[in-house]
């Protein structure tokens, strides 16, 4: 399964449109490694924390269903930070949990901050991150299945046991992914493009089991956004085809786009392949609880790999307001279950969207 | 209706308006029953206050915690806290994990070592963790990095000031309460040290919390660690449960499972705030009951005067009731005037009293939060609050006051006859039979006897209220004072030889041979207050041999050290390993012991668990026995493992004695303890339980010491040693044996300082009483005053009549008096006291202060008479007043 | 009235013994005799306000013997005035209140008890004085004000002893002849106890006591 793995790793190296040929520094300026091109991943090893790096999460997004009433549906969001000290001597786990009842449209979120120790932690070597009673583990080294603890306060909690359906991919250009000018301005970029979720949910009092597909990111990496760049937008998109989408946009302070955004596809074998692609913000949404303007509709227009043609696929949040309000870390962000639909305005697949950068500099 | 209307008349117009006229003596009226309200109001408030005042310090940042968990004594090992995660697996419930010490502010530099100042407590919890929790998302603010800018700038800037706090060394953030401004940095006494602490900023609050104690001091639970030296210690885990839908389910679920893995109790307890805020009142409760019977006191007192008042009121309108009686207004109705007009003074007084009591309050206040920080627990002084309830209770309380005391005034009012008839010399009233019996005072004084020889009542944390005692003494102050009264015209005539020597005399006498009920009142209220001022003279005074001689024989070494720090009662401060093996070190000391002291729960009772030196204790500080061991193996390490000590108050709160078992919980296990043997105590009121040093320190892993006993090498000078070992260890409190001594009694004295007030009060009241009694005694004699003057006697000579009259109903009533006092001080003493706390007392008489008191109380009786005949002497015969 | 073989005894001593006489409405009678003679005690029964031990009171055909204290209370203050030597008036009252207390007592309705206050305080002379309090008037404003208290009720009987002991001649003539001509006016039964000449003038009739026993009386 490793070598295996490797293959495809090297695979996407091959396949790769954009190529440079600097090597980054191994250290940024305050002493963190800097993502190197090239780098022998081994797993279970790098599911595992980082030390050494300053930023990295453990990032899970998906659908769920009720299984015995589909129409009862779900998204969910569990992502486990882990962010270094600026000395490197110590870190901090934050976690946010968000889920959303797509009938009802009701969205809860939480944060929690915890020092290292016995309530909040990484292990490295393994998959295994906690921060107060959530969890997340590789139950099966082998099978790569996973268990997810989550939950928001007491009136929601999910138990999932995640089996991926496709190989890992690891995005960017020689396992690195750009995201700037700067030569640190990288990061290793591990995902599950599909994952079976199947578990239960506790709803309010109510527990129902359920199934699901989710997509996981694990990120590692040692840099903050540039100077220049004042947020991010980023879709994971499952088709029903089987194929997935990844695209991200960088966006910079003068309205422009980074060229280092990219968009790429995932082959139902789980192979990668980048894309042009461009973005438009079909309708927006304010936020009634800072007042920011985030995009609501939006637009993507790519090239299909598979048959060469540009296509339109548009992207509809399924609840217009999944926004992460930042009551702990004070940073506000959108992140929410969306549909995916094709220019027919069929629905074509589900996908979840993040954008950050919104709401900074805006006040209550 | 009509009925109705004349009596409002009749109030309006002959009642209310007298008041009117003689704003004076209304005003005295009004104060009386205003004092006797204030002081129950005050001391019901400062009770509610001081059990109020019980702070959960933590629930102003949890807020209100659903579970606790805490050893039975000493600390949490922090493995607990994985373990008890891993159990509760995807619960959502917070952990907070809470390290508690006491500090103090550090001594001035003049300032010689006293007991009560002012401590703080310093909570150690996880600062970063604890922002988790609703009640510090609410509070806006985090404790680390607070910036208030604005913008990317900010952004940045508020990252690095966040680092740069995280990662600092000790601080603290102090309560919003504690001052103006905040100070740079703060001195604390913490064990033996003085440090010099940062502060970091305010404890950020959420606007609906409860208010901070401005005592509370805050810091990051690995840095109190650090400091305390108790790294991988916890003294608690408070569960707060995340909201949510079914919360009394898990709630519920959560307690069995914390239950489950508690080991039925041993290593931990787990209880919940209502639990411990129960606790708290239950260990005050007796000492509340006793405040409590001590203000009722204060309202019977002023019972006593009301009655007096009216009393002479109704003497002095006895012409005008005459009046409306001829008028054709019926007795009944005259009665119920009466009745009234005392209940509305009564009423007006309460509301006054109300005022008096909150402002009383205000200071009892503070004084009972100071006995229940030195006896029990810390408290914070609050305000006391007024409630609905209390205005209502001081009101009622007045109403009810006016119309008992004014029931047999309105009687007598309602006994005066027509105008016509009042010419008449009519003989003042005896009395109620009930009164005169002398079978009767027999009796309740035999049933008191009886009494005496119950139990108390016990609550469930231990506490004992001798109920049967105060009934008893109540019991013995009614039948004294009948047979006080009685004495009364026995005594006359037993005068009667020493009244050939004047026509004064013989007048004075010639009255007291049938004595009037108003007489007869006077002696017995007399006898009630000489009786308790000079038995609680008799308490103190025995209580003071006492403790004197306590004291002298236990305080035997030259110095005594402890923290500066500890200044409560369940203090944590100790003098750590090292710098006790340095102290003890010290070239110029010859022999040392040191003790340790732990709180414990044992039989969910609150006691203590001590260690000392055994060997250097049967040498060198004996201790004063109630039941001595049979041999020396208690005092030896190598035999004493399983054996212990007990205090007098352990064995009446655990009802134990010699020879039987204990089972204790320490960190290492539960220990099984058998008693040898039973010591007297009077430092602490929880018990104690006394065991060998060496066992204690390795059962709990540490060698810290709560005090330290050094005795110094023959010709050292005490005070050398004292300022040498302070300017190595700063934060120690030194007392030399002497001002130890003087120490310890001066605050058993400030114990007693209330009683001492109560005392003069109680006198002084009685013999104003007196005066009250002689006056409408002489109005009700005033034709005889007149036909006295008129056949030749001086103003002078009548006023020594009354004077003699005076003295002899206060002889009586010291003779009474007397007697009383020395059943009430044996009653106080072997079952009151020994009820309520468990300690054995010697009966010490001061005789020479009853003997004082003896004398005062008649002369003073005599003086104020002598002043009363003066007034009653120059009284106009045709004048109707 | 009628009084019936009343007897009044204290321990050993008769204070009154076998006393039998009757007075006609509108008749003034005065009661005179030495200290002791027992004519305080007299009135004093006739007055409700003391129990004969036997022997029987009537005032307008009704009997007093074995009456409650209650209703002899409500006799005192239908039927009967009194007129004291000290004047007994309430220290805290006005002229005008004092003389309008027996009226409330009665339940007279506020207008009409100021109409008759007015009127008889103008006719005893006291209206001047409607507002002082009794230690603001002199003796004989006092007394005039007490006999205006006697009579607002219109009683059957009103009974006076040594209306004017504590008055000088001037004043204690004023008393009597304001006595006289109001009972006349109202024809009201006065019984008078009085050592004085002058105020058994003005009476119709005589009875004179001595060691409780009547000695003489006019007819």
């Amino acid at each position: 399964m490793m070598k295996l793995r490797r293959l495809i790793i090297w695979g996407c190296l091959a396949g790769s449109i954009w190529a440079r040929s600097e090597t980054p520094p191994p250290f940024t300026a305050d002493g963190f490694k800097v993502p190197q091109p090239g780098y022998q991943f081994e797993f279970p090893r790098d599911h595992g924390s980082h030390p050494g790096f300053k930023i990295e999460w453990w990032y899970l997004t998906g659908h769920l269903t009720r299984v015995q009433d589909p129409a009862m549906r779900f998204g969910f969001q569990a992502t486990f930070f882990r962010q270094a000290s600026p000395d490197g001597a110590t870190d901090l786990f934050l976690s946010h949990m968000a889920i959303v009842n797509v009938a009802t449209g009701e969205f809860l979120h939480q944060e929690r901050l915890n020092r290292p120790g016995w309530d909040a932690g990484a292990a490295v070597g393994r998959l295994d991150v906690h921060n107060g009673p959530w969890s997340l583990a590789m139950a099966d080294a082998a099978a790569e299945t996973m268990r997810l603890r989550g939950g928001v306060r007491a009136e929601a909690q999910w138990d999932l046991e995640l089996k991926p359906q496709k190989p890992l991919v690891i995005f960017g250009e020689n396992g690195v992914s750009r995201k700037g000018d700067a030569p640190t301005a990288a990061s290793y970029y591990l995902t599950y493009s599909r994952l079976a979720a199947s578990g239960t949910l506790n709803w309010q009092g109510e527990t129902v089991e359920v199934s699901g597909q989710a997509w996981m990111d694990h990120e590692i990496s040692s840099s903050q956004l540039g100077e220049d760049q004042i947020g991010w937008d980023w879709i994971s998109m499952q088709l029903d085809d089987g194929r997935e989408i990844m695209v991200y946009q960088l966006r910079k302070r003068d309205g422009t786009s980074d060229p280092a955004s990219s968009l790429t596809w995932v082959d139902p074998a789980g192979k990668p392949q980048r894309q042009p692609f461009t973005w438009k913000v079909q309708t927006t949404w304010t936020s009634p609880h800072n007042g920011a303007k985030y995009p609501a509709k939006v637009r993507v227009t790519t090239t299909d790999p598979t048959t060469g043609q540009t296509t339109n696929v548009v992207v509809e949040p399924l609840v217009a307001d999944q926004e992460l309000t930042g009551d702990l870390a004070g940073i506000p962000y959108w992140e929410g279950a969306c549909r995916v639909i094709d220019g027919t305005g069929k629905v074509i697949g589900q996908a979840y969207m993040e954008l950050t950068g919104y709401a900074k500099d805006l006040e209550l | 209706m009509k009925r109705l209307s004349i009596l409002f008349l009749l109030l309006r117009r002959c009642g209310l308006r007298h008041w009117r006229y003689e704003p004076g003596s209304t005003a005295l009226l009004l104060a009386i029953v205003a004092l006797g309200v204030g002081v129950f109001v005050a001391i019901r408030l400062a009770n509610e206050a001081a059990v109020a005042s019980f702070t959960r310090f933590t629930e102003t940042l949890t807020g209100q915690s659903d579970w606790l968990v805490q050893a039975p004594v000493g600390a949490l090992p922090e493995s607990v806290l994985p373990e008890i995660r891993a159990e509760l697996g995807a619960r959502p419930v917070h952990l907070v994990p809470v390290l508690q010490a006491t500090g103090s502010p550090p001594a001035a530099p003049d300032e010689t070592d006293r007991f009560g100042r002012p401590s703080y407590t310093i909570l150690g919890v996880d600062l970063l963790g604890v922002s988790n929790l609703a009640q510090q998302l609410a509070a806006g603010r985090g404790y680390f990095g607070n910036s208030s800018q604005r913008g990317a700038e900010a952004a940045s800037a508020e990252t690095a000031s966040f680092w740069t706090s995280f990662q600092s060394g000790p601080q603290v953030w102090l309560s919003p309460r504690w001052g103006d401004s905040l100070p740079q940095e703060i001195e604390v006494v913490l064990d033996e040290r003085v440090l010099a602490l940062p502060v970091a900023g305010w404890i950020p609050v959420a606007p609906d919390a409860p208010a901070v104690p401005p005592n509370l001091m805050v810091m990051d639970l690995p840095q109190l660690q650090h400091l305390t030296g108790r790294e991988g210690q916890i003294d608690r885990i408070e569960l707060v449960l995340e909201s949510g839908p079914r919360p009394n389910e898990r709630r519920q679920e959560i307690r069995q499972i914390l239950e489950r893995l508690s080991a039925e109790g041993t290593r931990w307890i787990v209880s919940s705030p209502e639990s411990e805020r129960s606790t708290a009142n239950t260990m005050t409760r007796a000492f509340r009951l006793n405040l409590t019977v001590l203000s009722l006191i204060a309202l019977l007192v002023g019972l006593y005067l009301i009655f007096q008042a009216l009393d002479g009121a109704v003497v002095r309108r006895r012409g005008e009731i005459a009046v409306l009686r001829s008028l054709g207004v019926e007795t009944g109705m005259i009665r119920t005037l009466w009745w009234l007009e005392s209940a509305t003074i009564g009423l007006a007084g309460g509301g006054l009293g109300i005022g008096l009591g909150w402002l009383g309050a205000q200071g009892a206040v503070r004084a009972v939060g100071q006995t229940v920080n030195a006896l029990y627990f810390e408290t914070t002084v609050q305000a006391a609050g007024l409630t609905v309830a209390d205005v209502g209770l001081g009101l009622s309380l007045g109403v009810i006051s006016g119309l008992f005391a004014g029931w047999w005034p309105a009687r007598a009012a309602s006994r005066t006859p027509p105008a016509q008839l009042l010419q008449r010399g009519l003989a003042p009233a005896k009395g109620s039979r009930v009164l005169r019996s002398v079978p009767l005072a027999v009796g309740m004084i035999a049933v008191g006897v009886a009494l005496t020889f119950l139990p108390a009542w016990r609550f469930e944390s231990g506490g004992r209220f001798p109920v049967a005692g105060y009934a008893a003494a109540f019991l013995w102050i009614f039948g004294g004072g009948v047979l006080s009264a009685w004495l009364l015209p026995h005594a006359a005539r037993a005068l009667g030889w020493w009244g050939r020597a004047g026509p004064a005399a013989t007048l004075a006498l010639s009255h007291l041979r049938r004595p009037s009920g108003r007489h007869r009142l006077a002696v017995a209220a007399l006898h009630c207050a000489v009786g308790m001022t000079a038995g609680m003279a008799i308490l103190v005074g025995s209580f003071d041999f006492t403790v004197k001689n306590w004291v002298q024989r236990s305080l035997q070494a030259d110095l005594y050290l402890s923290s500066s720090g500890a200044q409560s009662a369940n203090a944590r401060n100790m003098i750590r390993a090292e710098a006790a093996d340095d102290i003890v070190g010290h070239p110029a000391v010859v022999a040392s012991s040191g003790l340790v002291a732990y709180p414990l729960t044992l039989r969910q009772q609150q006691t203590l668990l001590t260690g000392t030196d055994m060997a250097t204790l049967r040498e060198r500080s004996p201790l004063p026995w109630v039941d001595e061991p049979r041999d020396q193996a208690v005092f030896e390490t190598a035999t004493n493992e399983g054996l212990g000590l007990v205090s007098e108050s352990f064995t009446e709160r655990f009802e134990v004695g010699r020879g039987d078992r204990l089972e204790v919980p320490t960190p290492s296990g539960v220990k099984r303890i058998t008693i040898a043997g039973v010591f007297a105590d009077y430092g602490n009121e929880r018990g104690a339980l006394m065991l060998d040093r060496v066992h204690v320190n390795r059962w709990f892993d540490s060698e810290n010491v709560t005090n330290l006993s050094l005795w110094l090498k023959p010709g050292m000078d005490a005070e050398t040693v004292r300022a040498d070992l302070l300017q190595q260890h700063p934060g120690l409190a030194v007392y030399p044996n002497a001002v130890l001594r003087a120490e310890v009694l001066r605050i058993f004295r400030q114990t007693f300082a209330i009683t001492y007030a109560l005392e003069v009060i109680g006198v002084g009241v009685a013999v104003m009483g007196l005066a009250l009694t002689l006056t409408s005694v002489l109005l009700d004699r005033r034709d005889e005053l007149t036909t006295l003057r008129a056949i030749g006697f001086k103003h002078r000579e009548i006023a020594r009549a009354t004077a003699i009259e005076g003295a002899t109903v206060a002889a009586a009533a010291v003779a009474g008096g007397t007697a009383l006092s020395l059943a009430l001080g044996w009653l106080l003493i072997y079952v009151v006291n020994k009820q309520s706390f468990g300690w054995t007392l010697g009966f010490a008489i001061p005789w020479a202060q009853l003997g004082a008191l003896a004398v005062v109380v008649v002369l003073t009786g005599a003086g104020v008479s002598w002043g009363v005949g003066r007034w009653g002497a120059d009284l106009p015969a045709d004048r109707e007043e | 009235m009628r009084v019936d073989a009343v007897t009044k005894a204290y321990g050993q001593r008769r204070v009154l013994d076998e006393i039998s006489f009757s007075v006609i409405a509108g008749e003034r009678v005065a009661l005179t005799g030495p200290s002791g003679s027992g004519k305080t005690t007299l009135l004093n029964c006739l007055g409700g306000v003391d129990r004969p031990d036997s022997g029987v009171i009537r005032i307008g055909g009704q009997s007093l013997k074995g009456i409650d204290s209650d209703t002899l209370a409500e006799l005192r203050r239908r039927a009967i005035g009194t007129v004291f030597q000290f004047f007994h008036l309430l220290p805290t009252l006005t002229a005008a209140e004092n003389i309008e207390l027996p009226l409330q007592l009665m339940g007279v309705p506020k207008d009409e008890r100021r109409d008759r206050i007015q009127a008889l305080m103008s006719r005893v002379g006291v209206d001047h004085r409607a507002d002082a309090l009794p230690s603001q008037m002199s003796g004989g404003e006092q007394q005039r004000v007490a006999i205006a208290r006697a009579l607002i009720h219109r009683p059957v009987l009103v009974l006076a002893d040594e209306p004017t002991g504590n008055l000088d001649s001037k004043n204690g003539a004023i008393i009597l002849e304001l006595l006289r001509e109001l009972t006349d006016e109202l024809a009201t039964t006065l019984v008078l106890v009085t050592h004085s000449e002058e105020a058994a003038a003005i009476c119709h009739r005589r009875i004179e006591l001595r060691d409780g026993r009547i000695v003489s009386a006019d007819e």
